[in-house]
């Protein structure tokens, strides 16, 4: 049933007047991106609220290691319930050792990068396999995404509407001092290890779209545009939303195109990367304004 | 029956009990088998030099931190129990990313709705911050970003919020700081407007004996363990300030605030 209705939209997506349009892989990339990008501009928010900027490298990067392991433990489809996994395991880790060691948070999430590189590198050189897929995971290839990812990403982007509509403004006054928020009788604890769960499951989807080594951006670069241009904290998610889709369905376009033909990730990204210059250029102007 | 505030400790009448609370951080004694108790419905100071553990002792009060001994509260129904009370809190400054871009009143109805701030205030909400604001005297910085304030401003934002969730006991770790003369008279009158109105209970730590002996009905020296508490004039004595500060008491003056029990009150 899910299959049918990931066709029927894709049959619509289809009817879009662009030659490219034709093609299934391209209909399924663009529904794919229509789900991710929305997902990780909305966690962008709340990363950069945390200043956990490097967090979001420090899980992309695990995705080598969990596809290492779950190659060797699993066989050909363990990597699809490992990467998550491992995921979800270092983001609690990372809390964890936050919450329980005097270590600021950068320090905690450089160790763990490091002990994930590591890792994933040492797995990787005994696994001949994903050597072979390691080019998809460094890049990114949305446009061999599946009707499985499309599944998982539409589950993940429900859940992660409902805990935002649940705890965004309790996550908003945690983010701004943690004794506060407990205060307004927040639960500061439960809180945060949802959020960095849910956190580490939408940054290894969002692999599929941008790589490993562009695992942050998608999360960081529409958030911090949408900070350029907006002027209240409401406004930032709507922003940074807007921000994300436009420049993956515009980098996902610009990409294909036969002039252009680059890898996708690295072309949506680069588009945010526009969008973030043309906000600063907004900000500036409106700032001179005012004076 | 008239009781002495400050020796009273019937749980109708006690704030909060602190028995053999100690708490120990990376190997080091920060606080040292406290018994104290805070009576309910006036001023508690808690003084001390720097790094005698008075803002910990608070968040230890709030729960924040995990520590041996026991704290107790106690209520209407003449118990002592473990169930906290609302709290409101004001800290000493928040560490925040100051490019946030957050108005005073979305700080404000985060704490209150669940409805997310992208989906709009309701009026009711927005009417209960901006009201508030109001009360604190800093209606204008209702639609101001929080990065944008002063340090009196931040403090009376802070003080909003606290009042905001109807405290039992408000928490204000140094709330003078950062503040001139004129910020910190308007904070501290305010403060004492409310608590006579909405007879919450007040916890003030400072460093600063003038605001102390101006404001305070009963006090609680601290230097890793209770020096002395009671009325200020007990406690702020030259003794125990050379004790706690290793210096003779500069020259304020202490406020007599006549003030009783609150069973005197019935």
């Amino acid at each position: 049933m899910l299959e049918s209705l990931i066709n029927k939209i894709c049959a619509w997506l289809g009817m879009l007047p662009l030659e490219c349009m034709q093609y299934h892989f391209m209909q399924m990339a663009l529904l794919a991106l229509l789900l991710i990008a929305p997902l990780t501009a909305a966690a962008g928010v709340q990363v950069i609220n945390f200043r956990m900027a490097f967090f979001a490298d420090t899980i992309g990067h695990s995705a080598f290691a969990g596809a290492a392991l779950g190659l060797l433990l699993l066989g050909h489809d363990g990597p699809l319930w490992s990467m998550p996994l491992l995921a979800m395991l270092i983001g609690l880790g990372v809390m964890w050792l936050k919450n329980s060691s005097k270590l600021s948070a950068d320090t905690v999430i450089g160790i763990f990068f490091a002990f994930i590189v590591s890792g994933g590198l040492l797995l990787t050189s005994r696994s001949h396999e994903l050597g072979h897929m390691a080019q998809s995971f460094i890049f990114g290839d949305i446009l061999l995404v599946s009707s499985e990812d499309i599944i998982m990403l539409a589950i993940l982007n429900v859940i992660y509407l409902f805990f935002n509509i649940l705890c965004s403004n309790r996550m908003l006054l945690i983010a701004i001092d943690e004794d506060l928020a407990r205060s307004c009788r927040i639960k500061t604890t439960l809180c945060s290890y949802l959020h960095i769960v849910l956190l580490a499951l939408i940054v290894i989807m969002s692999i599929k779209a941008s790589g490993v080594l562009l695992a942050g951006a998608l999360l960081i670069v529409p958030a911090a545009t949408a900070r350029n241009l907006a002027g209240r904290a409401g406004s930032v998610v709507l922003y940074a939303v807007t921000a994300g889709s436009v420049a993956a369905v515009a980098g996902l376009f610009i990409s294909v195109n036969e002039q252009v033909n680059t890898a996708s990730g690295a072309t949506i990204v680069m588009v945010g990367c526009l969008l973030f210059a043309v906000s600063c250029a907004v900000k500036a102007v409106r700032s001179r304004l005012v004076k | 029956m008239k009781h002495d505030l400050h020796h009273c400790c019937c749980p109708a009448h006690t704030a909060i009990r602190i028995e053999n609370l100690s708490l120990v951080l990376n190997g080091v004694t920060i606080l040292d088998n406290i018994n104290a108790s805070i009576p309910r419905g006036v001023c508690t100071a808690i003084v001390g030099p720097n790094g005698a553990g008075k803002s910990t002792l608070a968040k230890a009060l709030l729960g924040h931190i995990r520590h041996n001994g026991q704290v107790t509260f106690g209520n209407a129904n003449n118990i002592f129990t473990t169930q906290a009370p609302r709290w409101g809190y004001v800290p000493q400054k928040l560490q925040f990313d100051r490019n946030m871009p957050l108005t005073c009143v979305e700080f404000m109805a985060a704490s209150l709705t669940w409805r997310p701030l992208f989906t709009g205030i309701k009026r009711q909400v927005r009417n209960r911050c901006t009201t508030m604001l109001e009360a604190v005297e800093a209606p204008h910085i209702a639609d101001r970003q929080l990065g944008k304030l002063s340090g009196g401003e931040m403090q009376r934002l802070l003080l909003a919020l606290a009042l905001l969730q109807d405290p039992e006991i408000v928490v204000l770790d140094e709330p003078a700081a950062g503040m001139d003369f004129q910020g910190e008279k308007l904070c501290c009158g305010l403060l004492e407007k409310f608590r006579q109105e909405r007879r919450f209970t007040q916890i003030m730590i400072s460093h600063d004996l003038s605001t102390v002996a101006a404001h305070a009905a009963h006090v609680i020296a601290l230097n890793h363990h209770v020096v002395a508490q009671g009325h200020p004039a007990e406690v702020l004595t030259p003794e125990n300030l050379q004790t706690l500060f290793g210096l003779h008491a500069g020259k304020f003056e202490l406020a007599d605030h006549k003030e009783l029990c609150s069973c005197s009150n019935h």
